[in-house]
């Protein structure tokens, strides 16, 4: 049984001034489950919605129609009876290492507040000592040292994964990691990458990894999410989705995509235009605009999620007449 | 660079917080040590009365034959006191009402971003007067009513930080790691946000002080104690015979507004990334 199930899933955030009549929809109608200790790519460009769906399954944005289930239960019933024991169920690690955590306090007093707050270890030297073993585990020796520094005084690499750590304390079963590595120099986002596998492998906790990165998605992901303009276009297996991608704009992505061989000639798949605003109330599919094989029918028709092998789903009007049908385009 | 090192630096760039606080460190000496400094009795009563500054009265006496200099220094203990038990009730009620109007937002923020207008609206200095016209004039009453009038000015900047911060990664992260409401605007709103309110509620002692003068000279001030505001209320009558009594008062209230005012702007220009500290 799948451990998080989010259902039809939407946020409106009304536009100042309007009162309430205009909106902007961040997230639109998303669905998806994820098991336990499965990993779950999601991917899209900026703005799309993704940090925002990100924060509703944990509950730090209000959802404004739809649901999400924890193994059966609701989020907002959780919320609602035990919003600490839900804290402690479902964590996130974000994307901006360097503000995390409070200024002006030692990493130590961090941690510790974690702790006291769910009343893990006795008194306060037992916490200072699983502080310690936690932050060498993580790799950062010697542990002493590290607690005594203020976050202004660390690097981005070991500010996330203090993140991580700190996140890992509480032993969720489910993570949602805000483009976690963006922010870092590229040296040390296989670290963290590393980093966060190997810690959601050993407790079976379910992750959500939001990027915009096909690279390191593709690598950390079992299964991946494309979204666009708050809905999700195609999803499926990490390798289905990105060798034989379906949706026009998962293949336009690809196509962008850097390859390590500067001489290999990739061709590129046109995208005109930039993501129109996610205003009001809007017809057809969002991707018609900037799409090289739109038709009529896609500007009045709103595709619906067909599924185009066995756990792969893409939604498409035009799925089985692609002009780049069957090419792949990751290659590797 | 260690704490000591960086502090004296900040002193050496900011001249406005340096001589500030050096002048604040002098009037408070002055204020503990007054006992000690007076030559006479405040309310000690003579028969050299409207004596000019000579000899044995410095700053001369005044119409009842007082030693100005002796009340003079008596008087920094009320004003001081005056303004900063006004100015730290303001602090408080403006922090706390700024941090969770701003914090919460929604509903609760439009209620109280209104009774924060409603209260910058009134005439401060009028609703003093009739409280204090209703309630008697003791030293506590004006503090209080000082306190209870002029805290919005701190609200709103409380408001405006407390807005912006709620967006920061460090606040939304303790909210994922489950600390509860309350602690979140008393943790991490509020000591990260707070600077420019103090910066405020230092500007605010000298209002205090103003205030608390101006309410002394009309005659409303606390009676039993001697402050530079009543001092100015009874040299009006002698100033072309015996300007020394209302004008050492009156240079001493200048001073001491003007120490605050200082402090205040070396404080916003410390917190000002554009200026770099100095001022």
């Amino acid at each position: 049984m799948a451990y998080l199930e989010a259902e039809h899933l939407s946020k409106r955030y009304p536009m100042r001034g309007s009162k309430g009549k205009q909106f902007v929809q961040a997230v639109d109608d998303v669905s998806f489950s994820i098991e336990p200790g499965e990993v779950l790519g999601v991917i899209g460009e900026s703005g799309c919605g993704k940090s925002t769906l990100g924060r509703m399954l944990i509950g730090l944005e209000d959802i404004t129609s739809g649901t999400v289930t924890y193994g059966g239960q609701s989020l907002t019933d959780l919320m609602k009876k035990d919003r600490k024991g839900f804290r402690r169920t479902a964590q996130m690690v974000f994307q901006n290492p360097f503000d995390t955590f409070p200024p002006g306090e030692t990493m130590q007093n961090i941690l510790l507040r974690v702790m006291k707050i769910h009343r893990i270890g006795a008194n306060k030297e037992e916490r200072l000592r699983k502080c310690e073993q936690l932050l060498e585990e993580a790799g950062l020796k010697p542990a002493k040292d590290f607690l005594k520094r203020y976050s202004h005084e660390l690097s981005g690499g070991q500010l996330q994964r203090l993140s991580i750590v700190r996140s890992m304390m509480l032993s969720p079963k489910f993570i949602v990691a805000d483009e976690p590595v963006s922010m870092l120099d590229v040296s040390v986002r296989a670290d963290i990458i590393h980093m966060l596998q190997e810690i959601t492998k050993k407790n079976d906790t379910a992750l959500v990894f939001i990027s915009h990165d096909l690279a390191t998605t593709r690598f950390i992901s079992d299964r991946i999410v494309v979204m666009y303009l708050g809905q999700v276009v195609e999803s499926g297996q990490t390798d289905q989705v990105l060798h034989h991608p379906h949706h026009p704009y998962t293949k336009a992505l690809l196509s962008y995509c850097a390859n390590i061989d500067p001489t290999q000639k990739k061709e590129q798949i046109p995208v005109p235009g930039e993501a129109a605003a996610a205003e009001g109330e809007r017809k057809g599919c969002y991707f018609a605009p900037r799409c090289y094989m739109a038709e009529d029918r896609c500007f009045r028709e709103r595709p619906k999620m067909q599924e185009v092998e066995p756990g792969h789903c893409a939604a498409c009007n035009l799925i089985r007449r692609d002009p780049l049908a069957g090419g792949s385009l990751m290659s590797q | 660079m260690t704490g000591i090192k960086k502090y004296s630096r900040i002193f050496k760039e900011n001249r406005a917080l340096k001589y500030g606080c050096i002048l604040l460190l002098l009037v408070v000496l002055i204020a503990i040590f007054a006992p000690f400094l007076e030559t006479y009795g405040p309310k000690q009563l003579s028969s050299d009365t409207l004596m000019a500054p000579c000899k044995e009265h410095w700053l001369g006496t005044d119409d009842l034959g007082r030693d100005v200099y002796s009340m003079l220094i008596e008087g920094s203990r009320v004003s001081l006191t005056v303004g900063i038990i006004a100015a730290a009730i303001t602090g408080v009620i403006g922090v706390l009402f700024g941090a969770i109007a701003g914090y919460f937002g929604g509903a609760a923020d439009k209620i109280m971003n209104e009774v924060i207008n409603i209260f910058m609206m009134l005439p401060t200095f009028f609703l003093v007067l009739i409280i204090i016209a209703l309630f008697g004039s003791s030293m506590l009453n004006v503090m209080i009513v000082i306190g209870l009038t002029s805290w919005p000015s701190n609200a709103r900047l409380m408001r405006a930080q407390a807005m912006s911060l709620r967006e920061r990664t460090f606040v939304k992260s303790a909210e994922a790691i489950g600390e509860s409401r309350t602690a979140i605007i008393l943790r991490y709103i509020i000591p990260n946000g707070i600077f420019p309110v103090i910066a405020n509620t230092t500007m605010n002692i000298g209002g205090a002080i103003l205030t608390e003068a101006s309410l002394s000279f009309l005659g409303l001030g606390d009676p039993n104690v001697v402050s530079w505001g009543q001092m100015i209320n009874q040299g009006r009558g002698y100033i072309l015979n015996g300007w020394w009594v209302a004008a050492f008062a009156g240079l001493a209230i200048l001073l001491i507004v003007l120490i605050f005012y200082l402090i205040g702007d070396g404080i916003t220009a410390w917190m000002n990334p554009k200026t770099g500290g100095k001022h």
